[in-house]
């Protein structure tokens, strides 16, 4: 017996030891980006609202990474981020030391699989993501008042694409609600769509909230232009909620439950959720290999929790994300989770709609 | 409004933001002056830095940036014609034969004053027509861009010469480089097969280079000799160059205003404008023999335009937050990190922002010029050097330019390619400039066209606008045929240049 | 004798090279067919109306027996004389070489290497003044590449 509490002493001491060691040990150790470079590709022309982005969290994560990185932005532009994002995907080292901005629709073309993208979203981790909330208006041109009376109109409502992804998530709104519209392909940015909805050339049109609120809100104050809807955004557990920036504004289910009397349920409604809440990040989603070493992953995360809280970035971002604060930790999960779960049907549906409506050719 | 105007000069009359609208003017004629780089790759260079800088300051910088390229640009057209950036290539019709005759810096004094004089016209223009300018924008729909389209594509008519079907010919080959790559309104990418590199298209920049500046080092380094053919007095071929502007001073102010109006026009992009004026004055001067062959007037009128032009893209950047060019997405991104909202409310709020920007865009022009126009002197005088000692460092920047362009080897293919293509151009007698227009002017008129159509159908061609263009470019075609005949009768047989009188 | 080779092949150069472009819009025709509607439509006027000028083309050589156009301002071309075109082609030879060295051992070393065999084995500069061109040249490309942060190509070879 005495030697029983005896081994218990010394087992305990032993660990004490090893606990005592380990601490020591880690404590030494040196963090995993120290006198690293990281490289954030940004597969975009400069000069462009995720662009910005990356290059906003390229300046500020890097101070709060463990180990003090430097990050520096490069810009591959091409084929419609397909060079960058196959640079990422194929030619880098997975050890952490590369980056990726995605604008959401990066994220819908990798999602749902388009022909020469290399890009496989379940190889990557979402580190930090920006979002954006959507707002569609129609033109007082086209005759309609009533949001509910939207699927009423008398003529195929013109609606200004610029590509049919990059206007996924406003085409399949469309779609839900049943809007007979005619998608006029060619416009080079949203931009370019608003000005010609100010010309009476568009009847639809969508813009982030941020540009609603900034340069559509006064053509609706001139009576030229009525609020239609907002995206809306899909929170943790998966209910559809309204947009932060426009809490008044009606939403997409919403009106569908006002046209039709039923909650939205179906096919089309199944695409919506899974496009939604990828798109909703169209400011810029920043990927990292799934497979680097966990030590760098944790540190990256580190980073961002510690990002969020800085108050120099908080201010320096503010005009960039809009009034938007960016997702980290667990919601970013969320995301990751939902793409998972998107059960395969959904993901043919898409591709069907966009391959037979527009022409694209998926993998 | 006057306080404003005032009091932006005294905000930007501050060292730090005067130190970096000069800067902005140095990195910009860096730029400039090698070809290939380009306005968009100077701007690019210094965003990041602007993260955290004084919003005047930053805007300035990269004010003085896109004021300055097109002033410097012209060095390596003049010189060696070798296009630029986008904003110089007419230049190279009447500079580059300048040269060749030893009038370098002749040509260059008349190109930095028409210069100095179209950017501070085009800075005026922007201050007078800003607050009108929003119901002009919004006149030009589709129909009258495709309209537009067709007019540039009549140029070609004056820049074929006497060889209309060859001209016609080498515009139809441009347009059908134009279609490799994505098309515009189907989600197809056309002649490309798995090849991502041309999923893009071919790039602009690659092919103007490979077109017009490898055939003459081969061509100059095959005869020998300097560029310059004939010593002359180098002295007063400066100031011979300035009087030249002043002496048509109303041409200068006829296409800067050109160059303002058309660049104002929010999606034909930057690239076609020096095409354009070159393609009115040629058309529409009296005594045309010269054009093409060392006209001061070849030279004065685009690049009063590439400098107005500055002001005029200004116009649909600021009013609507829709880019004038490509350098100005850039601004717009440097507005939103300042949190500056693009739109009418400028006007009324941040209206001394304004005119800082057109105080900096007036400033920056004005040293910009001087700057190249002290530059003149020692770079004309490389024009004397015996050819084979230029050429391998020419060779390099070339090739280093087209490199920047994407970092891909196929680049220096296309390069190659579209060099062999030129030198063989050049042997048969087909005119290179009207296939860099089909080649410019492709996706435009193709995207243009469908949009028409997918929003009004056909009646988009009884619009009015549609019909005045229409009826412009059918004036700018038929006259020019009309003049073309009566000189041709007029005139005895055709001499090459280097046997007349300069 | 040589000359006559060399007359013959070059001098009615332009009849093959726009019997070329013809074949080249006929092919960008036929391809063409495969597109969709959007895609299709403007590639098959632009080669359909490029098949057209080609034939107008060949049609007016013929009638004039393939003399050459007179020479007016249209495409800056010089007087061809005897040797524009084997020193072309040579010179052409070199820029290929050039480039393909570029990408084999990267920039400078390239650039170095290009300008001092080209200024020393075709021109016969004294090395003294090659080598000063070219190490000017090489401080130079560094330094622009330092200050406009200029990427330089991964060599090939290693």
């Amino acid at each position: 017996m005495i030697s029983f509490a005896l081994w218990f002493y010394r087992m305990r001491l032993v660990a004490f030891i090893l606990i005592l060691a380990g601490t020591i040990s880690h404590a030494g150790a040196k963090p995993y980006y120290e006198g690293k470079t990281i490289r954030m590709i940004i597969p975009l022309s400069p000069g462009g609202g995720t662009d910005t982005f990356g290059r906003l969290i390229s300046r500020h994560l890097a101070e709060h990474i463990p180990g003090r990185p430097t990050i520096i932005a490069e810009n591959v532009p091409g084929a419609a981020s397909l060079m960058g994002s196959n640079e990422f995907a194929e030619r880098v080292a997975h050890d952490g030391l590369t980056l990726l901005t995605a604008s959401g629709q990066l994220n819908l073309r990798a999602f749902l699989g388009l022909r020469n993208l290399r890009l496989r979203l379940d190889a990557l981790e979402p580190i930090v993501a920006a979002p954006m909330g959507h707002v569609t208006v129609i033109s007082e041109q086209a005759g309609i008042k009533d949001p509910a009376k939207l699927n009423e109109a008398r003529r195929p409502l013109t609606k200004g694409i610029t590509d049919p992804i990059g206007s996924l998530e406003s085409i399949v709104a469309l779609e839900l609600l049943g809007v007979k519209y005619r998608p006029v392909p060619g416009y080079a940015g949203r931009s370019e769509t608003r000005l010609g909805l100010e010309r009476g050339e568009l009847m639809l049109n969508t813009q982030s909230t941020p540009a609603y609120l900034a340069r559509v809100l006064p053509l609706v104050k001139e009576g030229r232009v009525i609020p239609l809807y907002a995206m809306g955004f899909f929170d943790a557990q998966g209910n559809p909620v309204r947009d932060p920036g426009l809490p008044d504004m009606i939403t997409v289910p919403e009106l569908y439950e006002k046209i039709h009397g039923r909650k939205p349920s179906g096919m089309v409604w199944e695409a919506f959720k899974a496009v939604v809440p990828l798109v909703q990040n169209t400011r810029g989603t920043i990927w990292a290999h799934n497979d680097i070493p966990a030590a760098a992953l944790q540190d990256l995360r580190t980073g961002v929790e510690r990002m969020a809280r800085d108050p120099a970035f908080l201010q320096a971002g503010a005009n960039i994300m809009e009034g938007y604060p960016i997702i980290h930790g667990d919601d970013l999960q969320q995301i990751k989770a939902g793409m998972q779960e998107t059960p395969p049907e959904v993901i043919a549906y898409l591709r069907k709609f966009l391959t037979t409506r527009f022409g694209l050719a998926f993998q | 409004m006057a306080e404003s105007f005032i009091n932006a000069f005294w905000i930007l009359l501050d060292p730090y933001r005067m130190g970096m609208l000069f800067a902005g003017v140095a990195i910009g004629i860096a730029v400039g002056i090698l070809p290939g780089l380009g306005g968009l790759m100077g701007m690019a260079l210094v965003l990041p830095f602007l993260f955290g800088m004084d919003p005047y300051a930053g805007i300035a910088m990269l004010i003085g940036i896109s004021a300055a390229v097109p002033s410097a640009d012209t060095f390596p057209s003049v010189l060696m014609g070798i296009p630029g950036s986008s904003g110089s290539q007419a230049t190279v019709m009447d500079g580059y034969p300048l040269a060749r005759r030893g009038e370098a810096a002749r040509a260059l004094g008349a190109a930095f004053a028409s210069s100095l004089i179209g950017g501070l016209i085009g800075a005026v223009a922007l201050t007078a027509l800003v607050p009108f300018a929003r119901p002009l924008i919004l006149a030009f729909g589709s129909p009258e861009l495709f309209m537009l389209t067709v007019l540039g594509l009549s140029l070609i008519g004056v820049l074929s010469g006497n060889r209309p079907i060859k001209g016609m010919l080498a515009a139809t080959a441009g347009l059908a480089l134009g279609t490799i790559g994505g098309a515009p309104v189907a989600a197809e990418y056309r002649f490309a097969g798995d090849f991502v590199y041309l999923y893009d298209g071919l790039s602009l920049v690659i092919v103007a280079l490979g077109l017009f500046a490898l055939p003459e080092i081969i061509d100059l380094l095959a005869k020998g000799g300097a560029i310059a053919e004939k010593p002359k007095k180098l002295g007063p071929g400066l100031l011979q160059g300035m009087r030249d502007t002043w002496r048509h001073k109303w041409l200068v102010l006829r296409h800067s205003l050109i160059g303002v109006g058309v660049g104002a026009i929010p999606g034909l992009g930057s690239s076609i404008i020096d095409w354009i004026n070159y393609g009115i004055v040629a058309r529409f001067a009296k005594d045309r023999d010269q054009f093409g062959r060392g006209d001061i007037r070849g030279v004065i009128a685009p690049e009063s335009a590439n400098n107005a032009k500055e002001g005029g893209v200004l116009m649909p950047t600021l009013l609507f937050g829709v880019p004038g060019s490509s350098a100005m997405a850039l601004l717009l991104a440097a507005l939103m990190i300042f949190g500056i909202e693009p739109g009418p409310q400028l006007l009324t709020s941040q209206l001394d922002m304004v005119f800082v920007i057109i105080w900096s865009l007036a400033l920056a022009n004005v040293g910009g010029a001087l700057i190249c126009l002290l530059l003149t002197k020692p770079i004309a005088k490389l024009t004397y050097v015996p050819f084979h000692y230029l050429a391998p460092a020419i060779m390099v920047v070339v090739v280093v330019g087209a490199w920047q362009e994407t970092h891909l080897w196929p680049d220096l293919l296309c390069l190659f390619g579209f060099g062999l293509l030129g030198w063989i151009m050049k042997r048969v007698g087909m005119p290179r400039p009207p296939l860099l227009i089909g080649f410019i002017l492709c996706p435009m008129a193709e995207r243009y066209l469908w949009m028409s159509y997918n929003l009004y159908d056909w009646e988009w061609l009884y619009r009015p606008g549609v019909l005045v263009i229409a009826g412009l470019t059918i004036a700018l075609v038929a006259g020019g045929a009309r003049l073309k005949r009566s000189s041709g009768a007029a005139a005895g047989p055709l001499q090459p240049a280097r046997e007349q009188a300069p | 004798m040589k000359s006559r080779w060399r007359e013959a092949l070059t001098a009615h150069l332009q009849t093959p090279f726009v019997a070329g472009l013809l074949i080249l819009m006929a092919v960008m025709f036929w391809l063409s067919r495969t597109f969709s509607l959007g895609a299709k439509l403007f590639p098959m006027v632009v080669a359909g109306a490029g098949m057209l000028l080609a034939l107008l083309e060949l049609l007016r050589q013929w009638r004039s027996r393939g003399a050459r156009e007179e020479q007016d301002f249209s495409d800056l071309a010089g007087d061809d004389d005897a040797s524009t075109y084997p020193q072309g082609l040579l010179h052409l030879g070199w820029v290929a070489g050039f480039l393909m060295l570029f990408l084999a051992i990267g920039a400078l070393p390239a650039t170095g290497l290009y300008v001092v065999s080209f200024l020393r084995f075709r021109h016969n500069v004294s090395w003294w003044t090659c080598s000063g061109i070219a190490a000017g040249l090489m401080l130079v490309l560094w330094a622009l590449g330092l200050v406009l942060r200029l990427k330089w190509p991964a060599p090939w070879l290693f």
